[in-house]
């Protein structure tokens, strides 16, 4: 595909381009390569917090890529999650860490990076059609309709909002429901890989996402 | 309001609401009510709130029509992308986003232009190109498949291909989930999975007669829509991988080896009986949560389907009938020839489990023989109906040689050259052309595939046996028969055999005048239709939701339904005693229910039963039937009735009805009724295309024949009309409407009156007063009557007798017909206000019928036509 992996390459090599040491800013993305190396290294001897660590730093890096996306296509803001990701994981995981690439743990991280960056898309995505008119200044005619449409298969917004909402009420009741939704619908992680990435059993994790799908299809249909 | 804001959703009350929903979880469904009753015992809050969770949880929701969204990201993310990237715009498709990932391609989300709908677009993996000969192959296996129509089946709109070469097929995008999905939520209840089992089969069914064999039925090969109807997808994809996946020593994914037939995991050639092992495995699934074999890979996999044992279902499960396991253990046969023989084979004895198998405790342990032996009585009591009903005919009848052994559903058949006994001649003419005949009357029955008459008469002479025919030309019956004439006798015998068993479905015998060859070879057609309408009616008719795990209900619903086409009080009557029996055998039978407000209806119309009492019995027993299922299409038509006849809401009835027909296509019934809807509102066109669809279902309807009768002579069309009820006489000439016992007579004598044929005419009806039991005296007053005062004499006369006959009780809308017919206006008019004043039914034609023609231009008349509130023609 043409925009995403020039886009990927250009990341990379402006990221060799510009070494930082480790206790550089946050934005800088070498260093944060070294501290998710660390904290994977964590997870793997055991310290399971060191997941959570892992979090903020995957998705400052999509958010970066987003950044960077967003400027290249002038203030289109489609969704083009599948290359931000995509690329966060390369730049993350394959050039640092590649045994990690399919570790559950780190697709558990992801999987929690993607429901941040699927709710930033929502609520810009639902902002920019409430505030059509103030748009319509600042965008040219083509982008108002891409942006009006999405483009088909892409998740609605008002949908994502709403699961978000929905989820938030489900985690303040049980947090291990919030995980499993994550891994199993944001992430596409198996019974197996979830079980595995949050350290429980896969019966508990079949339970759980049996409970949290139905309140979830519950709450969304009423 | 939301769970959360409840004032009483403290943390202890979340925990024990989880508690209650897993635990039911864990249980069989069927069970869940039952065990929440207990568990929430005094907690009606709990029990609420357990209960819609459970049933979300039991279908697709918005949750997971997202995630179909959400899931192009992450597989993209996991580099589970196996497929270049689809082209903005193929041909006049504009491609979106994608659906999901199918072992064999990619889905996406496309908009067809040209027609402004919505559908999904399927490429296949890339290295399917579309000048392999294997993809020339899947293009015209997948046009076999796209060209046969059947719901259980996934509609191909259009198969094509890229600039760049790569295939792609168009289908609809249907709202609901595969069945892995449905599966990954656990064990499905035994009922759901012998339903969607079925589906299965009825598909794969009407692909093998095709000769398409599916190779890959998997659960994500089965979609199931929101409305619980089964859509198999990827017909002769599985093709395609075939040789990838076997020279590479089964180096495929799991989730696609495990469904392989052994014969298939070897690599060996395969027929429709690959279809059957997966559809084993497929069922195995649903019910055991599990597959039968398993391994941590492909190659594990494989060897474990061509050598390994299985855990038996009934440890997996105990609630599952033994019958049940043993239908899948008998798909389970290594040796594809210790299989069901067919697709068709596998469904019947799914169906013969009760059609929707036992849920209730204790488990049936019934063994499945006697099941099959209930059913195949049923069917002889039903043939040995139709026998009785047609042995009334005035004509001399063909006697019924056998009717036994276990029915099997046939649903193509080819018709063999009869063999010419009579030995001096050695042109086969007459042989042939009886054949012939049949076939071509054959082929017009709907449902049933009739070989064509020139692959069929091509295997003569090849010393075949039946099994051999069956297989060659790909249908499940053969008939095959003898004539022998001498003289002018002819005698034609001719027996029906099953092709997977060889064994003998139904036989007749005719001694005729060989001037009457024509009735013979409609006779015999008939008869089949007949003999096969049973298997086709138990098959087709079957519900889809809630039907009885009782043969003994089923049988006597089945007797019912049959006595039902008899309009008689003690048909009727015995009808409704047999439909009572069977909800008692099984109280929640909803499609007896509905069968019962569908004959209580017809015995308010004929005065049987006093008018308020049975109508409420009837909506009684419709609230019942919606009760236990609000998609029975039989009490769609039920509902429909009631609209129609009884409260003369024409919206309400026209929208009752279309949705029974929609809901069940099959049902002759209902298009039957259709059809008086159509007629009340003076649509004759209409009406007629309704019965000729509910004739398609039910050729030796006699009620549905005389009413298309009833509408071509309303609508003038006197050939179609005769043709039509002369038809309907054949076929029971004993029936209300040509006795002129449901409505003025319209037997043929009445067109021939309104042709101008006056002599005909009275002679016809003089023929029909006779059937109705008049005195040889009555009889001659008619003809006197004739004679001095013409047709309004003849016709005053009749009124007479029928009130003689009729008693009291006597319809008043046919008092207002018939002496309308006679010329007494005054007295027409008087007895139809009555008839308005107590509402009768019948009002609703009063618009299309002609015997009220003299009456139309009359004030009196034209307030209730008004007080009727047609809408405007």
């Amino acid at each position: 595909m043409g925009p995403s992996s020039n886009g990927s390459s250009a990341a990379r090599s402006l990221s060799v381009a510009m070494p930082q040491p480790e206790s550089g800013s946050a934005s800088d993305a070498t260093s944060r390569q070294r501290t998710v190396a660390r904290l994977l290294e964590e997870v793997g001897a055991g310290r399971r917090e060191a997941l959570d660590d892992l979090v903020p730093h995957v998705y400052d890096e999509l958010r970066a890529l987003a950044r960077r996306q967003r400027r290249r296509w002038r203030g289109n803001e489609t969704l083009d999650t599948t290359a931000l990701i995509h690329e966060a994981y390369l730049r993350l995981v394959d050039q640092t860490a590649p045994r990690w690439s399919s570790h559950p743990h780190f697709l558990a991280v992801a999987s929690r990076a993607m429901r941040q960056v699927l709710l930033d898309y929502a609520k810009r995505q639902h902002a920019a059609k409430r505030g059509g008119a103030r748009m319509q200044v600042s965008l040219g005619a083509v982008e108002e309709s891409v942006l009006a449409r999405g483009e088909p298969g892409d998740p609605r917004p008002e949908a994502l909002l709403a699961v978000e909402e929905a989820l938030c009420r489900l985690e303040r009741h049980d947090q291990l429901h919030a995980r499993v939704v994550e891994c199993r619908f944001y992430g596409g992680m198996s019974i197996e890989e979830t079980a595995e990435a949050l350290g429980t059993s896969p019966a508990t994790v079949k339970r759980k996402w049996a409970f949290a799908r139905a309140y979830l299809n519950r709450e969304l249909t009423a | 309001m939301t769970s959360d804001e409840t004032a009483d959703e403290t943390p202890d009350r979340w925990r024990r609401v989880e508690e209650v929903v897993s635990e039911a979880l864990e249980r069989d469904p069927s069970d869940r009510a039952a065990w929440l009753d207990a568990a929430c015992a005094g907690d009606p809050e709990l029990r609420r709130e357990a209960a819609s969770l459970l049933a979300a949880h039991d279908r697709p929701g918005p949750l997971d029509q997202l995630a179909a969204e959400v899931a192009p990201l992450f597989g993209r993310v996991r580099g589970q992308d196996t497929t270049q990237d689809a082209p903005e715009r193929v041909g006049r498709f504009r491609i979106g986003g994608r659906v999901s990932d199918g072992g064999m391609g990619v889905v996406y989300h496309a908009v067809d232009e040209s027609l402004g709908r919505t559908v999904a677009l399927k490429f296949l993996q890339a290295r399917y190109h579309a000048d392999d000969s294997a993809a020339r192959r899947f293009r015209r296996e997948a046009r076999t498949v796209a060209a046969l129509e059947h719901p259980n089946i996934c509609t191909v709109h259009e198969i094509g291909e890229t600039a760049d070469g790569r295939l792609y097929i168009a289908m609809p995008l249907y709202d609901g989930e595969t069945l892995d999905q449905r599966i990954e939520r656990g064990p499905l209840a035994v009922e759901e999975a012998v339903q969607i089992a079925v589906q299965i089969a009825r598909g794969l069914a009407k692909a093998h007669a095709a000769g398409v064999v599916h190779r890959d039925v998997k659960p994500s090969n089965v979609f199931i829509t929101t409305d619980g109807v089964v859509k198999l997808l990827d017909f002769g994809i599985a093709k395609l991988a075939d040789a990838a996946l076997t020279a590479t020593g089964g180096e495929g994914p799991i989730g696609t080896v495990a469904y392989m037939s052994p014969e298939q995991a070897r690599g060996e050639a395969v027929d429709a009986r690959t279809d059957l092992w997966s559809l084993g495995v497929v069922l195995y699934e649903m019910l055991a949560g599990r597959r039968p074999f398993t391994g941590d890979a492909a190659a594990v996999v494989l060897d474990a389907i061509q050598h390994a044992r299985y855990v038996p279902l009934a440890e997996q499960r105990p609630d599952v009938p033994p019958a049940l396991a043993s239908i899948v253990d008998v798909a389970l046969s290594r040796d594809p020839a210790a299989r069901q023989q067919s697709t068709a084979a596998l469904e019947h004895d799914l169906l013969a489990l009760g059609a929707g198998t036992p849920s209730a405790r204790p488990p049936v342990t019934r063994p499945r023989r006697a099941l099959l032996v209930a059913l195949a009585v049923s069917a002889i009591a039903l043939t040995a109906a139709a026998v009785a009903r047609s042995g009334r005919s005035s004509q001399p009848r063909a006697a019924a040689l056998t009717a036994a052994t276990v029915p099997t559903p046939s649903r193509s058949l080819a018709v063999l050259p009869f063999i010419d006994l009579s030995g001096a001649s050695a042109d086969r003419y007459f042989g042939d052309g009886l054949s012939e005949e049949i076939t071509t009357a054959l082929g017009r029955i709907e449902g049933l595939r009739v070989a064509a008459r020139t692959s069929a008469f091509a295997l003569r002479d090849r010393a075949l046996d039946v099994r051999q025919i069956g297989d060659t030309l790909g249908v499940d019956a053969v008939l095959e028969g003898s004539v022998r004439r001498a003289g002018h006798r002819l005698r034609v015998t001719t027996q029906l055999v099953d092709a997977h068993s060889g064994m003998r479905i139904w036989a007749g015998a005719y001694d005729r005048e060989d001037a009457d060859v024509l009735t013979v070879q409609d006779e015999i057609a008939g008869a089949i239709a007949d003999a096969l309408e049973l298997r086709l009616r138990v098959h087709e008719g079957t519900p889809r939701v809630r039907s009885t795990t009782n043969p003994e209900a089923y049988d006597l619903y089945l007797r019912a339904l049959q006595l039902r086409t008899d309009l008689s009080a003690d048909g009727l009557q015995r009808a409704t005693d047999l439909l009572d029996r069977a909800i008692e055998l099984q109280p929640d039978f909803a499609l007896a229910y509905a069968a019962k407000a569908s004959v209580l209806e017809p015995r308010v119309l004929f005065r049987q039963i006093p008018q308020q009492e049975g109508l409420s019995a009837t909506r009684a027993a419709i609230d019942h039937a919606f009760a236990l299922d609000p998609r029975n299409g039989e009490a769609h038509v039920a509902r429909g009735i009631l609209q129609l006849f009884w409260e003369w809401d024409w919206a309400g009835a026209e929208r009752s009805l279309r949705r029974a027909v929609a809901l069940d296509p099959n049902n002759a019934h209902a298009w039957h009724h259709l059809g008086n809807y159509y007629r009340a509102m003076g649509r004759l066109d209409l009406a007629a295309d309704a019965r000729l669809r509910g004739l398609a279902l039910d050729p030796l309807n006699a009620r549905l024949r005389a009413a298309l009768g009833e509408e071509y002579f309303y609508g003038g069309r006197w050939d179609d009309a005769l043709a039509a009820l002369q038809r309907a006489a054949q076929l029971d000439p004993l029936h209300p409407i040509l006795l002129g016992r449901a409505n003025a007579a319209v037997g043929p004598g009445r067109v021939y009156l309104a042709q101008g044929r006056e002599a005909d005419g009275v002679r016809d009806l003089l023929r029909v007063a006779a059937l109705r039991g008049a005195s040889a005296d009555e009889i001659d007053a008619l003809r006197t009557a004739y004679r001095t005062g013409g047709v309004h004499g003849f016709w005053r006369a009749w009124l007479a007798m029928d009130r003689r006959q009729s008693g009291p009780s006597m319809d008043p809308l046919r008092v207002a017909a018939l002496s309308a017919l006679a010329g007494d206006t005054a007295q027409a008019l008087t007895w139809l206000e009555r008839a308005y004043a107590e509402r009768n039914p019948g009002l609703i034609f009063m618009r299309t019928d002609p015997s009220y023609a003299s009456l139309r231009s009359n004030p009196r008349y034209r307030r209730i036509e008004r007080a009727m509130r047609f809408p405007p023609r």
